[in-house]
């Protein structure tokens, strides 16, 4: 057993926690304040190589692995956790073209999602479907040499910027039944419309719907096999909880680095707060909690590195992970008073930007599900 | 032993949340995106009457105790208002309890029936950025100077400033050396907040934004001796006579909070169909919707022993700190849990509950932490040690 980060990945966390403190953490609330989308600092970290550790050198990635990815992912996200997202969407996104897209559209986009050019989203939930994912009603017809997509999409990430997206849609198969395919949609495509949703948290990578209506694509635009769109993205994906994870982790990380300073340095009855054990016991708790999911979280992505199964481990990471980063920033903004609930200092963002993943890529209620089939077996699931 | 709200308690209730239906959620939903104040309320609170409801029968007011005004305050709460529709009144009911008790009969006609009728706007200067759970280490100074006092020196989390015309103050009339105990030395006054003499700052926070918070800065302002509340050196001690109180009610405005979380997720959970049936269906929906219920109620059983102990004139203090701890709790984990509930749509701002979430933190953290109030118990109640 070696707990050690290898050699290369470490310098990786190195140089990404420099840019990280220099670069991002004093923007962070400029962007949830003007709502912005921060595209020129997005591209620069992709030509600093911040989404490439998932994709093959071909394309321009690093192939310095999982474990690589959820670290530079955790140390962006101590200055600037929205900014964290373009290395978990861009780099899933890399994961995805290179396996399932055609030549055409790899050798066009890949460089580019790489490069911090252009961002793709990822449209699965419908107004009537989020959990239950097969309920989804949009659809995908064929004319001639294209495919026409007519549905709504809605809690669409990144929407707002998206210069393609990736869409489920039902298709018919060639024995009368109905299966799920996915499908590459640039954004300029006539038919296409979106808005943005007014969020919590999250300002500067908005949320919102996207509609379809007629839209034509050409028909090499399907990607993977007809009918098998769902599985086949989603066994790519088990990262992203991960990830999703470890975003916040690094805020939750960085809030209680900066609580550690404050109770230090505040005064209450002629001591520093922190001498208080009512005060340092729920900071160690907290930071307990964030090391413990931070180590595990590691482990997850140690195991894909490894190629091995890993579905219900990052189940275990979203299912509490999150939980206990959100809790351990609210903390810390106890902990700072009342100036805690002023926007003048980040933990009343990091909270609101936290809560946002609680929802993201399955509740923690989804992941229990997960967990109890993998770990228990399918004749205990609650449905069907 | 009687658990029952009286006939005229229920009443309260049923009145006060038959105005409050006129402010929808939408309402609330455009004050927290604008920060305007919410007027159109505390007008419509006052032409029923409802501002007094503490106060004295012979200057206006309805006589009634803090039970009374806990009901009143959690049905804004509980309508959706959240703290954005109870902290818009919250001081009116509550804050003039020191001029009640130690003012004389010609400052409370003077001073109470504006505040009734809903025409005086006040608010509460006592936080100072280097003293807030230590109130004794207050430094703004108050000099008398002929038939008046000179006012210098600044507050902070002074909420709904930028709308008053009235200020509780608390300031230092005798510097803290010169006193034999920290807490004396400092006097009340009830006055005019006059902008010739004041800066006013508002404080940009996460939640409640129609209800401003600032920080206060007086430079000379001038305050008559005739507007100082009883003996000069003892405002301290007459503050405290309101403390209680409040915690009282901000106990009963979370618990409205909480229920009204729970109404939105149990709605949604009733209608949202996943795999074929209602979410709400499922034990892990339900369970933790359920145990937020009881862990509401009964932390409102707290909270109006604390009221009934008040209004006896008993010593209420270990429970209405005690409910005002509990009631944050459960209502923040009500809030939390409602919102899961709703699944993405939680985080979307026109469900509502991202909104109550965000006001929650406030009794959380004011008007005092849960780490003093433990302290409190700790030592009040179970006798032990002072750790600070």
């Amino acid at each position: 057993m070696d707990f050690n980060l290898p050699e290369e990945v470490r310098m990786v966390a190195e140089s990404v926690r420099r840019f990280s403190t220099e670069k991002l953490l004093p923007k962070y609330q400029y962007w949830d304040k003007t709502g912005q989308f921060p595209r020129e600092l997005w591209r620069e970290m992709g030509e600093l190589g911040f989404y490439g550790s998932l994709c093959s050198a071909e394309y321009g990635g690093s192939e310095l692995g999982a474990l690589a990815h959820g670290v530079i992912t955790c140390e962006v996200a101590h200055g600037d956790f929205n900014s964290a997202y373009p290395v978990l969407l861009n780099g899933g996104m890399s994961l995805i073209l290179e396996k399932l897209a055609n030549n055409n559209i790899k050798n066009e986009w890949l460089p580019k999602v790489l490069g911090g050019e252009k961002f793709i989203a990822f449209c699965l939930t419908e107004p009537g479907s989020g959990t239950d994912a097969a309920a989804l009603i949009t659809k995908a017809e064929e004319d001639g040499d294209e495919w026409v997509i007519t549905g709504e999409k809605a809690s669409v990430s990144l929407v707002m910027e998206a210069d393609a997206l990736l869409v489920f849609a039902k298709t018919k198969q060639e024995d009368g039944s109905t299966g799920v395919s996915l499908f590459f949609v640039p954004a300029s495509s006539p038919g296409f419309d979106r808005a943005p949703y007014d969020d919590m948290g999250h300002k500067a990578v908005k949320r919102g719907s996207a509609s379809f209506q007629g839209v034509r694509i050409p028909k090499e635009n399907l990607m993977g096999t007809q009918g098998r769109g769902f599985p086949e993205a989603m066994k790519l994906f088990d990262i992203v909880r991960v990830l999703l994870t470890l975003m916040c982790v690094g805020a939750a990380e960085q809030s209680i680095d900066e609580t550690g300073e404050y109770i230090k340095e505040r005064e209450a009855f002629g001591q520093p707060i922190g001498k208080f054990q009512g005060v340092q016991f729920p900071l160690v708790e907290a930071h307990s909690h964030v090391e413990l999911i931070k180590l595990y979280c590691y482990r997850t992505l140690w195991l894909r590195d490894q190629g091995l199964p890993h579905t219900k481990e990052a189940a275990i990471c979203k299912s509490m992970g999150q939980r206990f980063c959100i809790d351990a920033i609210y903390t810390c903004m106890q902990l700072h008073g009342h100036y805690g609930y002023t926007t003048d200092l980040p933990f009343q963002q990091r909270l609101r930007d936290t809560i946002g993943i609680e929802f993201a890529d399955g509740t923690s209620q989804v992941q229990k599900m997960i967990i109890a089939r993998e770990q228990f077996g399918r004749e205990i699931l609650s449905y069907g | 032993m009687d658990f029952n709200f009286t006939e005229e308690q229920l009443s309260i209730q049923r009145e006060v949340s038959k105005i409050c239906e006129g402010f929808d959620a939408d309402y609330w939903f455009d004050h927290d995106h604008t920060g305007e104040f919410p007027f159109e309320f505390t007008r419509a609170m006052a032409a029923g009457g409802w501002l007094g409801i503490a106060m004295p029968e012979e200057y206006g007011g309805s006589g009634l105790g803090i039970t009374e005004a806990a009901i009143l305050m959690q049905s804004i709460a509980e309508s959706g208002a959240a703290f954005s529709g109870a902290s818009s009144i919250h001081l009116n009911i509550f804050g003039l309890t020191p001029v009640i008790k130690h003012g004389t009969a010609a400052q409370k006609e003077r001073m109470l029936p504006p505040l009734i009728k809903g025409d005086d706007i006040a608010c509460f200067g006592v936080t100072e950025p280097n003293a807030g759970l230590n109130t004794a280490a207050i430094t703004t100074r108050a000099e008398l100077d002929g038939d008046r006092y000179i006012v210098n020196g600044g507050k902070v989390w002074t909420s709904t400033a930028q709308v008053a015309n009235k200020i509780l103050l608390i300031a230092r009339t005798t510097p803290a050396e010169k006193c034999k105990k920290a807490i004396d030395g400092l006097s009340l006054f009830f006055t005019d907040l006059d902008r010739k003499y004041v800066e006013i700052r508002e404080i940009e926070k996460m939640g409640r934004k129609c209800i401003d918070s600032n920080q206060v800065f007086f430079d000379n302002m001038p305050i008559p001796v005739e507007d100082r509340i009883g003996e000069e050196g003892k405002g301290f001690r007459y503050l405290l006579d309101g403390l209680n109180p409040e915690r009282v009610l901000v106990a009963a405005e979370s618990i409205g909070v909480g229920r009204a979380a729970l109404r939105i997720a149990s709605e949604y959970a009733k209608e949202r169909v996943v795999f074929d049936r209602p979410i709400g269906q499922n034990q892990g929906i339900q369970h933790p919707l359920a145990e937020s219920w009881c862990e509401l109620e009964a932390a409102n059983l707290m909270a109006f022993k604390a009221a009934t102990v008040y209004d006896s004139g008993e010593n209420s203090g270990p429970f209405a700190n005690g409910a005002k701890y509990l009631s944050a709790e459960a209502a923040f984990k009500a809030c939390t849990r409602s919102m899961n509930t709703l699944g993405g749509y939680g985080y979307a701002k026109e469900y509502h509950v991202e909104r109550y979430m965000r006001e929650i933190m406030i009794p959380k953290i004011a008007p005092i932490s849960p780490q003093l109030v433990l302290s409190f118990i700790a030592e009040r109640v179970l006798g032990l040690p002072k750790s600070y």
